[in-house]
């Protein structure tokens, strides 16, 4: 019972941000939102950010699906290797990747710029599913269609593309999602969006209801999307009808076309893993032993580490009864529970931050700027990836085992503790790394509820770059790519795994 | 003596009603069958008996200790029963030795001794002590599991299919030896099966669920020999089910004048087993004759279908004799024993 309990108010801690969206908009009346909503302003907002995904979304998709369909159903040489390095650019942290433009290119600006950047950076999101599902399709619909007289195009557009329709809705989601939620980015980019614009009313007028009402229109769009995106999904069955285990596919032979194949996939790397890799190192060879000023960096590194444990500990810790609740204890109120804890992870951190903000100042002040605020916020960002991790680890403990340790002695509480958490404790662990590396390279909302001083190096790196000290901030972006680098090999192997390869 | 008393319990999930009004006693001493088909309640009354479920109704009494009286129950870890599960439910994460030893407390006196005396009880080797359940075959995980439920000698032992995952031939030979392990420790036990040969084969007392409820329950052979119905019959094994006339402990059927073990008067249905039905060669006299239309020859016995001469379906028999006369002979029919009367 205090179970649920527990997950009944994480849920209602998670209603927290849309609550007071909608709070501040009954509050302010009508005529103020009006007139704050409906202004040329955030009519220019909304079609930079509706741009932003139009252009972004399908560029990324058909270069996602052109490089799954080149490096996991042909012969391309190296074809390992390139998909390898299609996944890479998710180690670089997307502001990390638009200092690297930015620097290489100082003119790059406006949605031109946002679009590029914003392909090379999320692409990865798409291609790891797309790929995934690519390897697993059976090869017999594809001969299927074929020996109904269909030409190898009209099978790929018509055989193939439909069954990854669940891969592309998914990755383009969360491509939607980050576009809206980014922060960094778009700022280097000088590139307007509500998110930046957000943060720009916040700095400048603290908590106006300007930058509350921003709000509210961005955790609309997010709803839009997420709405958009169940209804592209449809619900038609994409499973293997039949027994048995899948063929493997025949892989293509390219012949003559290897070459564009090989230039496609050599400048695709070449721009979203060659670009930020040379800037970073063409700074640091500038700096040369300089720039590592070891004082200031390991505190940066230290408090950094600080937070993301510390973050993922909590998160962990308050995800925990959802988790054990939507695997032994399912049910509709259960559903909708579990739903509020997924929500709250696709708003973006600014939305989440300033509503933490106008809360922590208007009802307890206390609270205002401290750790715990910012460990908060953390928490309710990474709830869903937190959840994923420990429901799939407690799932794969069977509920047998508890009750023969039940039956052996054990008080529930201690069957729990003793079988349940030690066999799904590699799981958690694997779960609180990838919050504690979220955490490590997140950076609105550390800008926004961090107490004075606080030093993380996210924040290093943004204040020296904000400043043009590139050269300095280079080993800042540098350490937030090698702390990266385990998670992108994680999500590589998983996705590898899932299909038994 | 009543050793266990399940009395009258209910349990609904939702709106499924999973037992129904269900009773059974267990006399001490012994073992007993639950059997059914998938769905039919009876894994639900084992886990109402071992605690890991609440009766919405009715009393469990386990020697002369209240476990459940409706929603007011005995958590699973203060009563003293044992289960092994249909899969063994090892800890993937101990040893075999640590597995077994799990309910034993850490600091009682000659632990280690004690585990090793519960390999050797269930037959395990004592080198595999330090082995992990996967590296064990499956009836050693069964050894293991049902060493680790004895560790914590409980008065009760819950099986809940803990043969089916095993081959055919090592099944037979684990239960028995189960069986007579239970028996030499005097530990009372209750067998959750689908399987009724096991049932049969392996309890003092076979109880028969069906949609969540009792249908009957008693010795085997007289669940096998006196069913209560031609279900029942059915279930435990072929059945050959006749209308006849009921006169005074004899019935007029189409094999003609039959013994039945029933005073019942009137119109009725007789049940005889295909074993007490034997054939011999027909000398032209005696008056129950038929022909043979058909044998599928099954190695230890064989399926014969005969021919009564009349429009009625072939009567089904078995018979283990190899030297069967050639399909067209006519044979004798005679009878060993009783037939049953479905009253």
């Amino acid at each position: 019972m205090w179970v649920f309990a527990a997950a009944a108010a994480v849920s209602a801690l998670s209603l927290l941000p849309v609550g007071f969206v909608i709070w501040i908009a009954v509050q302010t009346g009508w005529e103020t939102v009006s007139a704050l909503i409906f202004r040329p302003r955030v009519g220019e907002l909304l079609i930079n950010t509706l741009l932003l995904l139009a252009l972004t979304i399908p560029i990324s998709i058909a270069l996602s699906v052109t490089l799954a369909w080149l490096t996991e159903r042909t012969d391309l040489p190296g074809a390992r290797f390139w998909s390898w390095l299609a996944v890479a650019p998710l180690a670089v942290p997307a502001f990390v990747h638009s200092y690297a433009w930015v620097s290489l290119v100082p003119g790059l600006q406006g949605l031109f710029g946002g679009v590029l950047v914003s392909v090379l950076a999320y692409f990865p999101f798409l291609y790891l599913p797309v790929s995934a599902q690519i390897r697993r399709l059976d090869p017999a619909i594809e001969d299927a269609a074929a020996s109904l007289g269909n030409g190898p195009l009209r099978v790929f557009f018509f055989a193939v593309l439909p069954q990854l329709r669940l891969a592309i809705c998914g990755g383009s989601l969360l491509i939607g999602l980050h576009l809206l939620a980014e922060y960094g980015l778009y700022v280097m980019i000088r590139f307007d969006t509500f998110t930046t614009a957000i943060v720009d009313q916040f700095q400048s007028a603290f908590n106006g209801p300007a930058a509350n009402m921003l709000a509210g229109v961005l955790v609309i769009c997010c709803f839009g999307l997420l709405g958009l995106e169940a209804l592209a999904r449809g619900n038609e069955r994409y499973a293997r009808v039949g027994s048995g285990a899948a063929r493997i596919p025949v892989k293509r032979t390219l012949g003559w076309m290897a070459v564009p194949g090989m230039l496609l996939c050599a400048l695709t790397a070449a721009l979203a893993i060659g670009v930020p890799f040379t800037t970073l190192g063409r700074w640091l060879i500038l700096g040369g032993a300089g720039v590592w000023r070891l004082d200031l960096i390991g505190n940066a590194l230290g408090q950094t580490i600080l937070f993301a444990l510390a973050g993922a500990a909590l998160t962990t810790a308050v995800t925990l009864p959802m988790a054990w609740l939507s695997v032994r204890a399912p049910g509709s109120i259960q559903r909708v529970l579990e739903s509020c804890h997924y929500y709250v992870g696709s708003l973006p951190g600014v939305v989440v931050a300033l509503a933490l903000v106008t809360i922590t100042v208007r009802v307890a002040l206390p609270l205002y700027q401290t750790v715990a605020t910012l460990l908060l916020a953390y928490a309710l960002l990474f709830l869903p990836r937190s959840l994923v991790g420990l429901r799939a680890s407690i799932a794969q403990v069977p509920v047998e085992l508890e009750q023969a340790a039940m039956a052996l002695g054990r008080t529930p509480i201690n069957a729990v503790a003793q079988i349940t958490m030690r066999l799904a404790a590699p799981g958690f662990a694997a779960s609180m790394a990838l919050v504690a590396l979220g955490i490590t390279n997140e950076l609105t909302a550390t800008l926004m509820l961090s107490p004075n001083g606080t030093r993380t190096l996210a924040t290093q790196f943004w204040s020296l770059t904000s400043e043009i000290d590139y050269v300095a901030a280079a080993p800042y972006a540098l350490l937030m790519v090698l702390l990266s680098l385990p998670m992108t090999l994680l999500l590589y192997t998983q996705s590898k795994r899932m299909t038994g390869q | 003596m009543t050793f266990l008393s399940v009395n009258t319990v209910t349990k609904r999930y939702g709106r499924v009603t999973a037992l129904e009004n269900v009773s059974i006693d267990v006399v001490a001493g012994s073992r007993t069958a639950i059997v059914g088909p998938s769905g039919s309640g009876k894994t639900t009354l084992l886990r109402l008996i071992a605690g890991f479920e609440v009766p919405d109704s009715g009393q469990i009494v386990l020697d002369g200790e209240l476990l459940a009286e409706g929603r007011a129950a005995t958590p699973p870890y203060k009563r003293s029963i044992g289960i092994v599960a249909q899969d063994g439910a090892l800890f993937p994460h101990l040893t075999v030795a640590d597995n077994i030893g799990f309910g034993l407390d850490r600091k009682a006196p000659h632990r280690d001794r004690r585990i090793l005396a519960l390999m050797d009880m269930v037959e395990l080797a004592r080198e595999m002590g330090d082995r992990r359940p996967h590296q064990l075959s499956g009836g050693q995980q069964q050894r293991v599991a049902l060493a680790r439920a004895l560790a914590r000698q409980p008065k009760l032992m819950l099986l809940d299919e803990p043969f089916s995952a095993l081959d055919t031939g090592l099944r037979e030979a684990i239960r028995m030896s189960v069986a007579e392990l239970l028996r030499a420790e005097k530990i009372m036990a209750i067998l959750v099966t689908h399987d009724q040969a096991e049932a049969l084969s392996f309890a003092d007392q076979v109880a028969i669920l069906r949609e969540g409820k009792l249908l009957q329950s008693g010795p085997p052979r007289d669940l096998y020999m006196k069913p209560s119905d031609p279900g029942i019959a059915s279930f435990f094994g072929d059945a050959i089910i006749l209308s006849a006339e009921i006169d005074d402990g004899w019935a007029e059927c189409e094999l003609g004048r039959v013994e039945v073990s029933s005073s019942y008067r009137g119109k009725g249905r007789i049940m005889l087993r295909p074993e007490q039905v034997v054939l011999s060669l027909s000398n032209g006299a005696q008056p129950c004759q038929g022909t043979i239309m058909r044998i599928d020859f099954n190695g230890p016995s064989s399926l014969i279908a005969l021919s009564l001469g009349k429009d009625g379906a072939p009567l089904m028999v078995k018979s283990a004799r190899l030297d069967l006369p050639p399909v067209g002979s006519h044979v004798q029919i005679s009878l060993i024993g009783q037939a049953h009367v479905f009253a």
